[in-house]
């Protein structure tokens, strides 16, 4: 009975004998007791050590925002449910869902007009979007009398008519903030029929008119201010939960001054809007 | 395609993971594999690959790897590239982390820092699939004598792991006691 070789038990465990090693180191362990079980404790060594290696591979993902904050963390958030989008005179924003990255430029109300044509669907239960299709007339006459006091003064009176009972609107935000219209596109379910054609932006080609009556105002409890309240900007994030589930939004118009606006994260969830000098 | 293409998709993947295994530190791999791949774009011929490909690696390792290049920077395109390929092709990196988890891969880490620098090497290149004769070639000893150097790392660093198990164990049960 030889003793058993333990390089040479874990080299034919690895398939790296020759083929007489692998035939005499087989025949030992199926012969020799000592050299079976130091087989059988080699075949525990080696899964053994492969899991323990891959162990290492469980490394924490993720763990590191991938955009740093603007301003120090020792800033104060202003974490406030309800936030606006900025409505000045001059130029035009649109966002839309399907491009990856935001088209900012400055748009006169007919540039505008190519992509506010599509049809809007509003939710049925909306306290402050009293835009049902049977009420477009009043929406249209809502928002024609909008834009006009926005260009005079930025400041938009029938904003607080907009704001839900209770929303909290920061000083600051409330200068800034005049207005906001959204179109959403893409009818609840029980609205669909009523909201024809479907809800797809018709190419800016194809309209000809700024087509107000097919815009509406959502509440400002669908917007979320994830900004530093004393920072230059405001990201605006859509909130989904307060947007009911019956609207989808396709495409956002903002109109604001010439360095308004600046990104979309993830495709229509926020933008941001540059804060006028106090 | 070009030849210096293939053995970076050939072998990046591979190599990253060995050396993040073995640095504990996926940046500092990732920067080493690609000054590996430098090394390799300006080799007239390379007889043995992977062997070549690991010897290089750890040399630098060795010595600290040193920046510079500018095919550097295509070489980052190339492992974006092959990043988003490896997730494609349904590698699952996606594991919650749970403590559990934690705790396993900080016993594996010392565990195998605990290890002689050569029996480390051999034993992380094996389960990166190189063979005795690669291994020899890389550590620069004697074929005949991986399996011995193997079976010294695979012991040492189970038993090591397993005291580190057993002593975590031991510390839990008196703390609930």
């Amino acid at each position: 009975m030889s003793h058993p070789d333990e390089g040479l038990i874990h080299a034919w465990l690895d398939g790296e004998l020759d083929a007489a090693e692998t035939a005499r180191v087989a025949a030992l362990v199926e012969t020799d007791a000592g050299w079976a079980a130091a087989a059988a404790e080699a075949r525990g060594l080696i899964a053994a050590s492969a899991r323990i290696v891959r162990a290492l591979d469980h490394v924490p993902a993720n763990v590191v925002p991938k955009a740093m904050p603007a301003k120090p963390a020792s800033r104060r958030w202003a974490w406030r449910a309800a936030a606006v989008l900025a409505l000045m005179a001059g130029s035009a924003v649109v966002l839309e869902r399907e491009k990856p990255e935001l088209p900012t430029r400055p748009a006169s109300p007919g540039a505008l007009a190519g992509r506010v044509s599509a049809p809007v669907a509003v939710p049925a239960n909306s306290t402050a979007v009293a835009t049902r299709p049977s009420a477009a007339p009043a929406t249209h006459a809502q928002v024609a009398k909008v834009a006009p006091a926005a260009k005079a003064t930025r400041e938009t009176p029938a904003l607080e008519s907009a704001k839900p009972a209770g929303a909290v609107l920061d000083k600051d935000m409330a200068a800034v903030s005049s207005g906001v219209r959204a179109k959403a596109a893409g009818a609840s379910r029980d609205e669909a029929a009523a909201a024809a054609p479907a809800p797809a932006p018709a190419p800016p080609a194809a309209a000809t008119n700024f087509a107000p009556s097919r815009l509406t105002r959502l509440p400002m409890s669908c917007f979320q201010q994830l900004e530093p309240r004393d920072s230059t900007a405001r990201v605006i994030r859509l909130s989904a939960a307060a947007l009911e589930d019956s609207i989808r939004l396709e495409t956002l118009v903002l109109r604001g001054g010439g360095d308004t606006l600046a990104a979309v994260n993830g495709g229509f969830t926020a933008v941001r809007v540059r804060c006028p000098a106090p | 395609m070009h030849d210096t293409e293939r053995l970076f998709r050939e072998y990046h993947a591979m190599l990253v993971r060995y050396l993040t295994r073995r640095l504990g530190d996926r940046d500092w791999a990732e920067e080493v594999a690609q000054e590996t791949f430098v090394r390799a774009l300006r080799q007239e011929s390379i007889v043995n690959e992977r062997s070549w490909i690991f010897a290089v690696a750890n040399n630098l390792v060795r010595d600290d790897a040193r920046r510079a290049s500018r095919q550097r920077r295509q070489l980052e395109l190339m492992a974006a590239e092959a990043r988003d390929e490896e997730q494609e092709g349904g590698v699952d990196d996606t594991v919650e982390m749970t403590p559990e988890l934690a705790q396993q891969s900080a016993d594996a880490r010392r565990a195998l820092d605990a290890m002689a620098e050569r029996d480390r090497q051999a034993l992380l290149m094996k389960e990166e699939g190189l063979g005795y004769g690669e291994i020899a070639e890389v550590l620069g000893i004697e074929k005949s004598s991986v399996g011995t150097t193997l079976s010294r790392a695979r012991r040492r660093l189970a038993e090591t792991y397993e005291a580190l198990q057993d002593e975590r164990r031991r510390r839990g049960q008196h703390v609930a006691s």
